[in-house]
């Protein structure tokens, strides 16, 4: 009687992921590779063919860490995270958690602020297309319809601040220049991300921008962000224009895809 | 509506038996050059996965590319020899994507691809009896009665022979499409690394699966270790496969014949040299059978 082919695939399964030597009782040596060797080059592969996706989603780590260093961090993630996606595409989203909460990597704070960024890039490289909002629809808004202007971000624009100068080290790491020394920056920074026409774009923000930012994702209506950029202290009569500056950066570098009034 | 709801297709879009002709896998490397030269390739070959994502680059070239050039689809995940329940959230991304794309036909591979939830990204090969076969092509009836089309199956190269397997690779392929009524995409370079690794004549296989199934071809190269060798598809096409294929041409007579690169990609001309040898093996041996 056959063994059942789930029990054969979940024998399989557990030799890549745990090294588990079961399958080897249903499989046969032939001429002159034995079953050991034919069951290593599934298991060699699994790990093989990961590592080379983690190497392609966090090229700047690699560099940081080294070929050795890096291939044993992928292990231990692949061990960790094993993939549960139709596409490997996604299989490295939990690369900043794990280097949040592993040693010795939680040790070096940067390297999970680097596949944040790493990972961002992705995020908006894949994102969804939508519409991209113009300074010619902008200039249409009517001036008493601006107090309830929505603004609806493109699906690309993500954001996140960190605290190490990963920026520059991300370049150097990618370009083949000479890296920077690591330093912890002096106050917390903040770098958006996001897709303009077919191309990935980043920047720094600054905190004026980064309230807005973050009111847009309440679904705050342009009076509502001027409310925040008051509460920081600002001239009165600066907000409203300090704010219109700012949605005109965003439009003009294809961040808004929407502008809603009624 | 649950894919349980669906009304079952009566009548399954079949692609056409028509030869296509050569093509190319579509490579992120080469889609530049693709449409400033717009090159002599009949069709090209997508791989679903890369195309099943919400927007951005992958979506605007194939869209560009569509324009100029016929697609196929031809994917890796769907785990259709697997034991979990097959992927109803993956199935309904590759008919959104068989809708965008319009593919001439859609292909994956005769295999399981993970098991438990976890997804291996391997092509693990089947034991060979009947439980498989009957397995299997219940499977393929499900998917192809959700996509509402025919659907082709690729073999994989393979390293180890279970003991359970009673018959040869090639026979248990055939039952497989036979009972399926699915098509056969059969990767040239798959059979010779597998006769390879397990002793077997490549003549058998070919002589062994129905004509009237086979739609597709893959030519493609591999690593040879001596004792084994391995299905890495980062190679030129060699000779033995080219000699192998001219076979495959003069027992199937012309079948859609694609050169499949997947890693350390050449300079674009390199591929069109080898898919001008494909064509001329090709023009040779049909015009010599007409």
């Amino acid at each position: 009687m056959n063994p059942a082919l789930k029990d054969l695939q979940s024998d399989f399964k557990r030799h890549l992921m745990e090294r588990d030597p079961a399958i080897a009782d249903h499989v046969v040596g032939s001429g002159s590779l034995g079953a050991d060797v034919r069951l290593a080059i599934y298991g060699n592969a699994y790990y093989a063919r990961l590592i080379e996706t983690l190497e392609q989603d966090y090229e700047a780590i690699h560099v940081m860490l080294g070929d050795e260093e890096f291939t044993r961090l992928c292990t231990q993630y692949i061990d960790t995270y094993p993939s549960k996606f139709p596409s490997l595409r996604w299989f490295g989203r939990y690369m900043a958690k794990y280097l949040a909460e592993h040693e010795p990597y939680n040790e070096h704070p940067y390297l999970q602020e680097l596949a944040v960024f790493e990972w961002t890039f992705i995020e908006s490289f894949d994102a969804e297309n939508a519409t991209v909002a113009t300074e010619v629809e902008a200039a249409q808004v009517p001036p008493d319809k601006w107090p309830e202007l929505e603004i609806k971000l493109h699906p690309s624009v993500h954001w996140f601040d960190y605290e190490w100068n990963i920026l520059p080290v991300w370049k150097a790491t990618t370009s083949d220049e000479s890296v920077p020394e690591l330093e912890q920056l002096e106050n917390k920074e903040y770098c958006v991300v996001w897709r303009q026409d077919l191309m990935t774009q980043y920047r720094t923000m600054d905190a004026d921008e980064v309230i807005l930012l973050r009111g847009v994702e309440n679904n705050n209506n342009f009076a509502q962000l001027c409310e925040r950029l008051a509460e920081t202290g600002m001239e009165p009569e600066q907000v409203p224009m300090r704010a219109a500056s700012i949605l005109k950066t965003w439009i003009t570098q294809g961040m808004v895809s929407e502008l809603k009034y009624d | 509506m649950t894919h349980r709801e669906q009304t079952p297709h009566t009548t399954l879009k079949k692609p056409e038996r028509t030869f296509l002709g050569y093509g190319l896998g579509l490579r992120t490397d080469y889609y530049e050059t693709i449409l400033e030269t717009k090159p002599d390739v009949d069709w090209f070959e997508i791989l679903s996965e890369n195309y099943m994502v919400k927007g951005g680059k992958p979506l605007y070239y194939l869209d560009a590319i569509r324009e100029h050039y016929p697609v196929v689809m031809h994917g890796v995940s769907m785990s259709i020899g697997g034991t979990d329940a097959l992927d109803f959230n993956y199935l309904k991304d590759l008919k959104t994507l068989i809708d965008r794309a319009q593919p001439r036909w859609v292909s994956d591979h005769l295999c399981w691809t993970g098991q438990g939830g976890n997804n291996l990204h391997d092509l693990m090969p089947l034991p060979y009896n009947d439980d498989a076969i009957k397995h299997v092509a219940e499977r393929v009836k499900v998917v192809q009665d959700y996509l509402g089309q025919q659907i082709l199956l690729e073999n994989v190269s393979s390293y180890v022979t279970y003991k359970h397997s009673v018959m040869s690779e090639w026979e248990f392929y055939s039952r497989v499409v036979e009972e399926a009524d699915c098509l056969m995409l059969l990767d040239i370079n798959n059979i010779y690394v597998s006769s390879r690794n397990h002793e077997f004549d490549c003549m058998d296989y070919l002589n062994g699966v129905p004509k009237h199934r086979v739609q597709q071809f893959h030519l493609a190269g591999h690593s040879d270790y001596g004792d084994y060798v391995i299905d890495t598809h980062d190679h030129p096409v060699v000779d033995p496969v080219w000699d192998l294929y001219a076979k495959a041409l003069k027992r199937f007579g012309p079948v859609a014949t694609m050169i499949e690169r997947d890693d350390r990609m050449p300079p674009f001309e390199e591929l069109m040299d080898e898919l001008n040898q494909a064509r001329t093996i090709g023009n040779s041996i049909l015009t010599n059978a007409a």
